[in-house]
């Protein structure tokens, strides 16, 4: 799930992007704003097939996770964190969440019976 | 963010791609967008998106955006400032652990344009116009709560933003 959350890079923000072909977006400063950028980020990038979900305006979700610019995790069944990427862009990595949702599928392997003693086998 | 791991594949595809109209600079969009008397400069009433981001974009801290701002190093007075503070606000909370309960939020869920569609022209063939006009007055927008798949399916959150 993507989780859209406040511009990293916006052209007003405090960081600007000032990379040739960078996609010019200001930091939407009401929930439609950041909704309707969400949308045109995930038809541009071709993202559509993820389902994805905004921040609202108080970037709670943000803060709780401290997902600013980026981040990964993953959130086992049992609602815990199951992998906790590090801080983007350094951090962000695909091939570590993998790794995660590998480990995570793997069945669980059987509980083994105690070995029985010795001197009960002999009786 | 995103953005970045998709550049690469967009620049590719440009390659072959015939030439597209040229982008607006950030001048172009801004003055389109705010200088409404048309004076080739932005006041803070006309631009009106609050003073962090006048600030960040007055690189010359003369109290209107003009073409020389954004020809001038993005690195103005204002914008060193408010780097200073987002940074100083974003160490204040720690993330969250491997082990730890996630934390729980319900946001809106977003509807692209093709489902939208899809729903406005059953919505028509379905309803009467009156009965539509009320479903659409009562309808909350969908939203997704993390929790509601514990103890169903892992989740992976992928965190980011277009820029």
């Amino acid at each position: 799930m993507v989780v859209y959350i406040s511009e990293a890079h916006a052209l007003d923000g405090a960081s600007p992007n000032t990379m040739r072909n960078a996609p010019l977006v200001e930091e939407p400063i009401t929930f439609e704003e950041r909704y309707s950028v969400a949308g045109t980020c995930m038809a541009s990038l071709a993202l559509k097939r993820l389902p994805a979900v905004v921040d609202g305006m108080d970037n709670a979700t943000n803060r709780n996770y401290q997902a600013q610019p980026d981040r990964i995790y993953l959130v086992g069944k049992d609602g815990k964190i199951a992998y906790a990427g590090r801080r983007g862009p350094r951090g962000f990595s695909p091939f570590e969440l993998e790794q995660a949702i590998r480990k995570e599928l793997q069945p669980a392997e059987p509980v083994s019976e105690p070995p029985v003693p010795e001197q009960e086998l002999k009786n | 963010m995103l953005h970045a791991i998709t550049l690469s594949l967009i620049l590719a595809l440009q390659q072959d791609a015939p030439a597209a109209t040229q982008a607006p600079t950030v001048w172009e969009l801004l003055q389109q967008k705010y200088d409404s008397n048309g004076d080739f400069k932005i006041s803070p009433k006309e631009h009106g998106r609050g003073e962090d981001a006048f600030a960040n974009l007055d690189a010359d801290g003369d109290g209107f955006l003009t073409q020389v701002d954004m020809e001038a190093p993005s690195w103005g007075p204002g914008r060193r400032a408010n780097k200073r503070k987002k940074n100083m606000r974003s160490r204040t909370v720690q993330p969250p652990k491997v082990g730890t309960v996630a934390p729980d939020f319900e946001l809106r869920v977003l509807m692209h344009e093709e489902t939208k569609a899809k729903e406005a022209k059953s919505s028509e063939r379905a309803k009467s116009k009156q009965q539509e006009l009320q479903t659409a007055a009562t309808k909350k927008p969908e939203t997704m709560r993390l929790s509601s798949f514990a103890g169903k399916k892992p989740v992976a959150l992928i965190f980011g933003s277009y820029t």
